[in-house]
């Protein structure tokens, strides 16, 4: 009779066993970059919290991630949590969610250009986009999240999401093409 | 997924890596030190979160089909057990006539001596007499009066207005309530102490209160705090989960001391016991009712 509901506990027993392990081993760099974002304890605390909670809905992917790229989410994730807690703090709007227009054409402006590019370069010309950018961008293509799942996050429209990721590879475009900074 | 997409994970993927590495390194003892202590303040709210979220996380969808299938493993287990044929558990060989030995012998007729003998008496038959006429059965019809008794008159009871305090709701008092001694201002206490133990101090302040109990050498400490608050864990402490009632608490063994804290209604409480079973400590702790 039991043994049927035990069979019901397992899987959550095991997702909590994941992702204590997960918390454990990884803690001191989750604190760590919270703290240097919030610069505050208490905020610190509550952005692992926040990261924690964003992170249990993404426990089939993490899942799947191996150790290196699983240690690189949670502190991405964490670093997110602390620079919206920051703002939000701030009391500024995180992003401007009004004025914003897409680039017509930015989502075909790197074709090509990519592939010729190659994944170092591309990595190095992420690294150079406006913070902002940056972020949008490895919310989109590092944690997998989706339009809505951004701006939820970021407390903006899921149209404004699209915004700023179009606008995003058209600055992306230009610094592969070397119309900006880049060498 | 197009290769573009692909390139852009692969880059954000380095991308992450490089800066999560920076990070590691770039890390000072203090930053280390501080990140650790904001670890060991913030854990147990951690675990808790942990708990709660993946106990909900599953879909009701999953969760129901499990039910439902486990509900059908156990009527099918129920099923079989009531209509399979269960051969007997030990198989019976019929004996050979020959080797079937009596209990008893008959005694034999002939052995058997009357102790009395009953006297003979003449039983009287009854025989009809043909000439006689039967006497037919008189019938008996009851018959019933009924004699009207006047009904009982009822005079009201003078009535009474009642008092302002008789008026209040009765106060029914909680099935869960208990006792505490005097000088304790907290809301909740524990019902069962092992015997021996008496108090020896007290503290209380704006956010939390203790009382400690001692025994020669044994102690026993119960805190409230009337917040949520998240339990310091002692470096090296034996952790694991137990039911308090139906709260999940929190068991931190040391090798001198067990602490266990849990919540009831946004109060967080601790016992903290050097000899004496603070589970069942914990188990006894009820609402003090004033």
């Amino acid at each position: 009779m039991f043994i049927p509901l035990i069979f019901l506990l397992i899987e959550n027993e095991d997702d909590r066993q994941f992702f204590e392990s997960i918390y454990v081993d990884h803690h001191r760099l989750m604190y760590a970059q919270a703290l240097q974002i919030t610069r505050n304890g208490q905020e610190a605390q509550d952005a692992v919290s926040d990261a924690m909670m964003a992170l249990l809905k993404k426990i089939d992917l993490l899942r799947s991630l191996p150790c290196n790229k699983l240690r690189s989410y949670l502190v991405i994730t964490v670093r997110h949590q602390a620079i919206n807690l920051y703002n939000r703090k701030k009391r500024e709007q995180p992003m401007d969610d009004t004025v914003l227009t897409a680039f017509p054409g930015a989502d075909r402006v790197e074709d090509g250009l990519m592939e010729q590019s190659g994944v170092e370069r591309i990595k190095e010309a992420i690294a150079l986009l406006p913070p902002r950018e940056k972020e949008i961008m490895l919310m989109r293509y590092f944690r997998e999240m989706t339009d809505e799942e951004i701006a939820a996050e970021m407390g903006i429209r899921a149209v404004s999401v699209r915004v700023h990721l179009s606008r995003a590879r058209k600055h992306l475009a230009d610094l592969l093409a070397g119309r900006e900074g880049m060498e | 997924m197009n290769r573009q997409e692909e390139l852009l994970r692969q880059a954000c993927a380095m991308l992450a890596e490089e800066e999560t590495n920076a990070l590691e390194n770039s890390l000072s003892p203090a930053a280390k030190a501080e990140a650790e202590k904001l670890y060991r303040q913030h854990r147990l709210k951690i675990f808790a979160l942990i708990q709660k979220e993946t106990k909900k996380k599953k879909g009701a969808f999953p969760f129901l089909l499990k039910a439902a299938a486990c509900l059908m493993l156990i009527a099918g287990a129920a099923w079989i057990g009531l209509h399979q044929h269960h051969p007997d558990p030990i198989p019976m060989t019929p004996l050979p006539s020959a080797s079937i030995v009596p209990y008893y012998s008959p005694v034999p007729t002939e052995t058997i001596i009357p102790t009395h003998a009953p006297e003979e008496t003449a039983i009287p038959t009854l025989t009809p007499d043909p000439t006689s006429t039967p006497t037919p059965v008189p019938t008996i019809t009851p018959t019933f009066t009924l004699t009207p008794t006047p009904s009982p008159t009822f005079t009201p009871l003078p009535t009474r207005t009642p008092d302002v305090a008789e008026a209040a709701p009765a106060v029914i008092p909680e099935e869960t309530s208990g006792t505490a001694p005097g000088q304790w201002q907290g809301v909740y206490f524990p019902q069962a102490l092992p015997e021996g133990y008496a108090i020896a101090d007290t503290e209380e302040d704006s956010s939390s209160r203790s009382i400690v109990y001692t025994k020669d050498t044994s102690s026993i400490i119960f805190t409230e705090y009337n917040l949520q608050k998240a339990m310091t864990i002692q470096e090296g402490a034996k952790l694991s989960y137990v039911q308090i009632g139906d709260q999940i608490g929190l068991k931190m063994e040391t090798d001198n001391a067990v602490t266990l804290s849990w919540e009831m209604d946004g109060h967080t409480l601790s016992i903290t016991c050097t000899a004496a079973d603070a589970e069942e400590i914990a188990a006894s702790v009820k609402k003090v009712s004033r």
